[in-house]
């Protein structure tokens, strides 16, 4: 998968998980601070959606290694092809 | 002396088996109608009751708005008891401008909560592990979530408060609330309770103590008062109202619905803590009525807890026939055979009932009822909605541990 497509997909599963639109997000945007209402509840859900979505796990650390989208899409790139799978 | 600061209802809200409105509810207590069918929130293969009276989320007001996310999240009794809290609110048009005025508080009866999240959780966490575990997960079961969703949901930053006190939860928060405006502590409130465990361990507790009833004819279960009652059929539901201060409700030219007059709990089920003591029972219907200044002989209709289970239907006749002395004994009706036991939303859906049959100057029947228990001969149980004129009307309520609340709800233009 192309790094655009996967950013793409990344984008349109959070738009699905919030229930919004969420055209606007670029790598560079701030994950805490540019998609409206996503308080820490529902950032932790965020993952679990989005493990689902990939169909993999992602670590204890995760939240420490995504500040930006272009952190949260290069993490799922890496667990990606370290082949890591659901827990 | 100063008179006494009375209470009144300006508002009211119903999530039901028998439907979302307090009109569809009503109908479907007149008509005889059954809020009973097969169980669909899961398969109930393996229990000998396979029945309930579950509430059609599809009637429910869609959750737009302000922390729709979240409640979407939330177990299902939040979602009645927020349907039932905007229903009430718009119903009387307290919050002419969207805000609520100061002066108010938000009281919530709930017993068991979030039943199904915390199954669904444990099953969650056995099946995929325990990162699985959605971080909503306990904001969704506790049960005060009915109460603080309101608030939030409608910006009320007045004090909260939930009422967890088993089946009377729902009675409790509106005798609170009431005993609260009374005192001048708030001038207004939302009050009320709500229920929905339509859950596998619900079923199995609750035939664990025998107390389901094995009928498998959606349109013949439960039966209070019947000779052939069996058992209780699990319900769901919500109603809150809005209760306000009399004086303030009539300058504001509020439509008034009813008032709250008397209210009275108290402890005490004998040995079983399960169970219902006739004496408990009748001291708490004695000073519920001592409460509202009012004689027996002036309760037109009691609406009974009455859920089909054999020694409790008995239990409260006794304590009934306690109250009010065998040759004084008002009509006396059950709406569970309709919809189910409400748990904590018992009551305050029987203050629905109540209100409406004094607002028509109709008693709705007991539905199910063939063959009263030869016991209750003595007793007047509507079969079939019934022209009357009720003033009055007692509100029954108790719960496991021996909790036991009584309300007295009359005309709106007494209290």
């Amino acid at each position: 998968m192309q790094d655009k497509e996967l950013f793409d997909k990344v984008v349109t599963h959070i738009g699905e998980f919030i229930e919004a639109d969420t055209s606007h997000l670029t790598p560079d945007s701030r994950l805490a601070t540019s998609i409206q209402g996503l308080n820490s509840l529902k950032m932790f859900e965020l993952i679990l959606y989005l493990e689902d979505c990939f169909g993999m796990s992602f670590g204890e650390d995760v939240m420490d290694k995504i500040d930006t989208m272009d952190d949260l899409v290069g993490y799922i790139r890496e667990r990606m092809t370290a082949g890591v799978q659901p827990a | 002396m100063a008179s006494r600061r009375n209470v009144v209802v300006t508002g009211m809200g119903v999530a039901s088996p028998l439907g979302c409105t307090a009109g569809g509810f009503w109908d479907g207590l007149l008509t005889g109608r059954a809020g009973i069918g097969p169980v669909t929130r899961f398969d109930p293969a393996r229990f000998a009751c396979r029945l309930a009276g579950e509430v059609d989320d599809g009637r429910l007001d869609p959750v737009d708005g302000p922390f729709s996310f979240e409640i979407k999240r939330m177990s299902t009794f939040v979602r009645h008891a927020l349907h039932a809290a905007g229903r009430a609110i718009g119903d009387s048009r307290l919050f002419p401008d969207g805000r609520p005025p100061p002066g108010g508080a938000v009281f919530m009866g709930v017993a068991m909560g979030g039943l199904p999240s915390i199954e669904a959780g444990v099953l969650r966490q056995e099946r995929h592990g325990v990162r699985k575990t959605t971080p909503f997960l306990i904001p969704s079961l506790i049960p005060n979530m009915a109460a603080s969703m309101i608030a939030l949901r409608h910006a009320i930053t007045a004090p909260q408060r939930t009422v967890a006190g088993a089946c009377a939860s729902g009675s409790q928060a509106i005798g609170e609330a009431a005993e609260a405006i009374r005192s001048g502590a708030c001038d207004w409130a939302l009050a009320g309770g709500a229920e929905a465990v339509t859950t596998p361990i619900t079923w199995s507790g609750f035939e664990a103590m025998h107390a389901l009833s094995p009928g498998e004819d959606a349109g013949r279960a439960p039966r209070p008062f019947d000779r052939a009652r069996d058992g209780m059929i699990c319900g769901e539901g919500a109603a809150v109202f809005v209760l306000e201060e009399r004086s303030r409700a009539e300058a504001r030219g509020a439509a008034i619905l009813g008032a709250v007059g008397g209210y009275a709990t108290n402890s005490g089920c004998g040995e079983d803590i399960t169970g219902i003591a006739v004496a408990d029972t009748a001291a708490c219907m004695a000073a519920a009525l001592d409460d509202a200044g009012l004689a027996p002989s002036e309760i037109g209709c009691v609406f009974a807890q009455a859920s089909g289970m054999v020694r409790g239907d008995a239990a409260e006749l006794a304590a009934v026939r306690a109250t009010f002395g065998p040759a004084r004994l008002p009509a006396v009706t059950s709406i569970k055979g309709h919809t189910g036991y409400l748990f904590a939303a018992n009551g305050p859906v029987n203050v629905a009932a109540a209100l409406l049959a004094m607002r028509d100057r109709l008693v709705p029947p007991t539905r199910n009822l063939d063959a009263p228990d030869p016991e209750f001969g003595e007793f007047d149980i509507p079969t079939a909605a019934r022209r009357a004129e009720p003033r009055h009307c007692l509100v029954n309520a108790f719960g496991f541990g021996g909790i036991n609340a009584t309300l007295v709800v009359s005309r709106p233009d007494l209290s």
